[in-house]
């Protein structure tokens, strides 16, 4: 009885979402599921999926990140950069990653070797970054590949959206295989139920930190790709409620924050779309702003409450 | 006699429809609003809180009363991304057309609106945004300044000369974003500093940033240190009253900058500590509603330019230097009172519903009579 | 008795120190460079006006973060609690201390029901925080049709910006925490919770009264920052979409620089040191001529750094420990 109960409670999530596509289908009058609206969902999850999927690594192994929309906004700033002075998309692609990945090795081996509480660290980082961000671009607000030496192909809607989903599908199976069938899918997940265990058990705990965040850090690089091919204007506060949303996403997912055995994959897809859909269906009612507000708050508590289900301890959680 | 009485009534409908139809008063929804279907409509904002924001949507519940038009307000945006997003979500929300109170994405906002179908208002002031999607037939156009120069740079030198004329010689000056590339605060910034040199009029000391940092609240005390006698904001100065009492320099500094109209601002002139603001007019990007209406009702050609491009409509803002002409601006914009800056009658006479001959020019006239003697002479007719 | 009245000497001597120290570097600094003005004057107000204002906000963070409850709603109990408060206070034509007196009470009301929430719904306090921020942002975003609070005017009311002042409400607020810390129950609950939240539930500390308990002074904390920042500047406007959190930012280094001066004295007083030596920061780069996201830069590296070596400092004392123990060692062996 009690298994049954367990396998039932693993779908709270995926029944969160169901209940917010329902309550916005009709709320908005069948508008959430129109074609332009499923086109426009799509592009909004792609990004914070490819960052929340990575994060369920860093998560999962029991670390923090509070700097992804600063990581993001800053590969894309630069990759835009990239953009505009060689005229070519790989290489801006290039950067995006590499700039992604350096980051990612530098909280990898900061979570390693220094011992520090790596929440408010990356707080810190993010507003470094973010003022780092800023430095760079200088006197300008942002930057704009229209500038570019050449003329860089401008995508249609429908064209993007095929990129998304390619991009999307590509990371999304790399981190199924490497979370299901590879060993460091295994010992994230030990790390972060347990570090004592995980060090006893002789789990390369270094190694797996790093790993996990360079994980991370490839999702993040390609979401700034995607998001500086889609919007060809970058600033400093792009994507500057990644941080929250990503942390937001996982909660709905399923999947709690101090990570362990409880981490799985699908909370970064199931907890970016569910965030999503609750953004973009409480802008389609048209609700006053302040309603707006409350009206996300009380449905995010609810879904996060019923989502958590799954994992409830004797302490009070911190 | 009852063929001569149907007769008489026949011509007496006749002639009331005649006279009807020479007002041109077009078809109306149930509830009695122009056009007979809601135009939805969303509005791009980076600031829900920003008083012009509030004036903004509270001119258009006024509007609400005779056009028949519903407003998605977005939360505040703060990147293309973000701002790409929201018109999406509009388009699927079955919006009509977008105003573009604020623009990150530039030229690519616009053509992203035409290509979901939507009419798009706003960013005619900006080249980077209007020159690129020009003949976009879904691109309505916007307001450009109706002087020669740009509008931010008129409020900079408007600010910077009030103090001139006020006789201040050591002037503060509050750059706001002007360090973190923000265009607007640029261009009024260089207004401020040209209309000082001209003055003769020196810079003691320039702040920049706003409230809420440690070391904004630094650099204002180092400030007020200063032989100061003027103080010059690119943005408001009101977090500068309270220091200013703090420090004991409570009308011995000056003061003018970009302020939103107010009741509180006319007690502050009265007493001769404002001497100047400069003021967008929260009214004017009720421009918006005319020129989508017409659009989405089949008058969108008479709106352009003689080229096809889309329409720039003149406007100008206030500079207000006295308390009388700031009392009259408060009072127009509070909504207390019949009177309105541009009244639903004022904005009929550019709807091609009601006044199928109007024109572009008729527009940048309307939008451009904007003194107090203006305002009140519109009102006498 | 003569030891431990040495012993508090030299604890208040490094208490005191840091603070000083910094003081100094950035006084010889600034001259050093021909800047003058730095911590004299004016810029010494300025100085105690961050202080206090950085003091209340880190403050009332070090009560749930030092615990491990991260609380992203700080901002907006301030700017909820400024703005409903403030609104009640002039109603009811109340003086500057009835002005805070109202502000604290909305602002413990605020954190009573977060800290409620978050011991009823038992889930992590970054995700009920971060619910609540948003309800009390849209709180403080309804009230007087979204134009928050403004009494540019009113001196009267005004008068927390002002030195002395600022400085009584500090010591007030500190003269109460400093009892509630080392002589109450609750002051020896909250630190065996931060320093064992297992075994200090397992010896019967009740865990969920002692945080509600944080989470209300943490409120009143944060209203009393807000009625620094109101008088200061005058007005304050609401926000929306989680703007609130970066309240949040001045926190983190005088809280940090707090937890190592604790063992000195007391935690309470280490928090305002720290504010007292971000201040010194924040004034000296501005007499530096630095721009504003060089300087956000600087600050950044300056915590960052901290941190790793509070973090890390105890490997070096384990390290002088294991020399000292192994010289012990081999002089024994010599013998």
């Amino acid at each position: 009885m009690k298994n049954r109960w367990e396998t039932i409670k693993n779908y709270f999530p995926l029944l969160g979402l169901l209940i917010l596509v329902v309550f916005f289908s009709i709320a908005t009058g069948g508008a959430l599921l129109s074609p332009i609206s499923l086109q426009s969902l799509l592009n909004q999850v792609i990004a914070t999926a490819l960052v929340a999927l990575g994060s369920v690594f860093v998560f999962g192994s029991g670390n923090f990140d509070m700097s992804l929309g600063a990581c993001l906004s800053l590969s894309a700033v630069l990759g835009g950069m990239a953009d505009i002075a060689t005229g070519s998309l790989i290489v801006a692609f290039l950067v995006c990653i590499g700039l992604s990945l350096l980051l990612g090795l530098l909280k990898g081996l900061f979570a390693s070797f220094v011992d520090v509480p790596l929440f408010i660290v990356t707080i810190v980082l993010g507003s470094l970054l973010s003022a780092f961000t800023l430095f760079i671009l200088g006197d300008a607000s942002a930057v704009h590949l229209k500038d570019a030496l050449q003329p860089l192909p401008s995508f249609s809607f429908s064209q993007m959206s095929v990129i998304n989903l390619v991009v999307l599908l590509s990371y999304f199976s790399l981190c199924l295989v490497l979370f299901l069938f590879m060993p460091i899918g295994r010992q994230v997940k030990i790390l972060g139920g347990n570090a004592v265990t995980a060090r006893q058990s002789g789990i390369p705990i270094k190694k797996v930190k790093v790993g996990a965040f360079l994980i991370g850090a490839l999702g993040i690089g390609l979401a700034a790709f995607v998001i500086l091919v889609r919007v060809r204007n970058i600033g400093a506060s792009t994507a500057s409620s990644m941080g929250t949303d990503v942390m937001i996403a996982l909660v709905l997912g399923g999947m709690p924050l101090s990570g362990g055995p409880r981490s799985r994959i699908s909370a970064g897809l199931v907890g970016a779309t569910s965030i999503t859909v609750l953004n973009a269906g409480l802008t389609m009612m048209g609700l006053n702003i302040a309603v707006i507000q409350i009206f996300r708050a009380v449905v995010f508590l609810v879904v996060v409450y019923v989502a958590s289900m799954t994992y409830r301890t004797r302490l009070l959680p911190r | 006699m009852k063929k001569t009485l149907s007769l008489l009534l026949l011509i007496s409908l006749l002639l009331g429809f005649a006279l009807g139809t020479a007002q041109a008063e077009p078809a109306l929804s149930e509830d009695g609003r122009f056009p007979v279907e809601t135009v939805k409509i969303g509005f791009v904002n980076y600031d829900t809180s920003a008083e012009q924001v509030l004036a903004i949507q509270s001119y258009f519940e006024y509007l609400q009363t005779a056009f028949n038009f519903e407003v998605i307000w977005s939360e505040a945006l703060n990147s293309a991304a973000a701002e790409f997003a929201f018109i999406e979500q509009c388009a699927a929300a079955g919006c009509k057309a977008i105003i573009g109170y604020y623009n990150e994405g530039k030229s690519e906002s616009v053509k992203l609106a035409a290509d979901l179908g939507m009419y798009y208002f706003g960013g005619a002031v900006n080249a980077d945004i209007y020159e690129p999607e020009k003949n976009n037939p879904f691109y309505v156009g916007g307001y450009i300044s109706g002087a020669e120069q740009d509008e931010n740079y008129l409020a900079g030198y408007a600010v910077g000369k009030a103090l001139v004329d006020a006789g201040s010689k050591k002037v503060i000056v509050m750059s706001g974003g002007k360090d973190f590339g923000v265009e607007f605060f640029v261009k009024r910034y260089n207004g401020i500093m040209d209309a000082l040199n001209e003055g003769g009029a020196e810079v003691v000391y320039e702040v920049p940033g706003w409230p809420g940092t440690e070391a904004f609240a630094a650099h204002q005390t180092a400030a007020l240190q200063t032989e100061a006698d003027g103080l010059a904001g690119t943005l408001t100065c009101m977090m500068w009253l309270q220091p200013m009492q703090n420090a004991g320099k409570m009308g011995q500094i000056k003061v003018a900058g970009i302020e939103t109209v107010s009741e509180g601002l006319v007690g502050l002139m009265q007493g001769g500590i404002y001497v100047g603001a400069f003021s967008e007019i929260p009214d004017m990007f009720g421009l918006s509603i005319p020129m989508i209406l017409n659009a989405v009702t089949g008058y969108g050609e008479q709106q352009r330019n003689p080229d096809g491009s889309a329409g720039r409509v003149k406007v100008l803002n206030w500079v207000i230097t006295n308390p009388e002409d700031m009392a009259y601006f408060a009072k127009l914009l509070s909504g207390e009172g019949d009177e309105r800056v541009f009244s639903i009658e004022d904005l009929k006479t550019v709807m091609g519903a009601y006044n199928p001959d109007f024109t572009l020019d008729d527009m940048s006239t309307l939008y451009s009579a904007v003194t107090a003697d203006e305002i009140r002479a519109r009102h006498a007719q | 008795m003569q030891a431990r009245l040495r012993r508090v000497i030299r604890n208040t001597l490094i208490t005191l120190a840091a603070p000083v120290i910094v003081y100094l570097l950035f006084f010889g600094l600034t001259r050093l460079m021909g800047k003058q003005g730095f911590g004299i004057g004016p810029d010494l107000r300025v100085i105690i006006q961050n202080t206090v204002y950085s003091g209340f906000i880190a403050l009332a963070v070090s009560y749930n973060l030092t615990s491990g409850r991260f609380d992203f709603s700080v901002g907006s109990v301030l700017i909820l609690s400024v703005i409903l408060g403030g609104t009640l206070a002039t109603q009811a034509g109340f003086g500057p201390v009835g002005m805070v007196l109202t502000m604290a009470v909305v602002g413990m009301a605020c954190g009573l029901v977060s800290g409620l929430l978050y011991v009823l719904v038992k889930l992590p306090p970054m995700i009920t925080s971060l619910g609540l921020a948003m309800v009390f942002e849209s709180l403080g975003f309804m009230l007087n049709s979204s134009k928050g609070i403004r009494l540019i005017g009113r001196f009267d009311l005004l008068i927390f910006a002002q030195f002395p002042n600022n400085l009584y409400l500090l010591g007030v607020a500190l003269v109460i925490l400093i009892y509630l810390l080392n002589f109450t129950q609750f002051g020896y609950n909250t630190n065996s919770l931060r320093t064992g939240q297992k075994n200090a539930v397992d010896v019967g500390v009740n865990e969920k009264k002692n945080a509600v308990i944080c989470y209300v002074i943490a409120g009143a904390l944060m209203a009393c920052a807000g009625a620094v920042y109101l008088s200061q500047y005058g007005y304050l406007a609401p926000q929306t979409g989680l703007a609130s959190i970066s309240f949040i930012m001045g926190a983190f280094l005088p809280m940090f620089i707090g937890g190592s001066l604790a063992k000195y004295s007391d935690r309470n007083i280490g928090v305002i040191a720290g504010a007292f030596i971000q201040a010194c920061i924040s004034s000296g780069l501005v007499k530096l001529g630095v721009s504003s996201s060089v300087k956000t830069i600087i600050d950044g590296a300056i915590v960052l750094l901290f941190l790793v070596y509070v973090s890390n400092s105890h490997k070096l004392i384990l390290k002088k420990l294991q020399a000292q123990k192994k010289a012990l060692a081999l002089s024994d062996a010599q013998a």
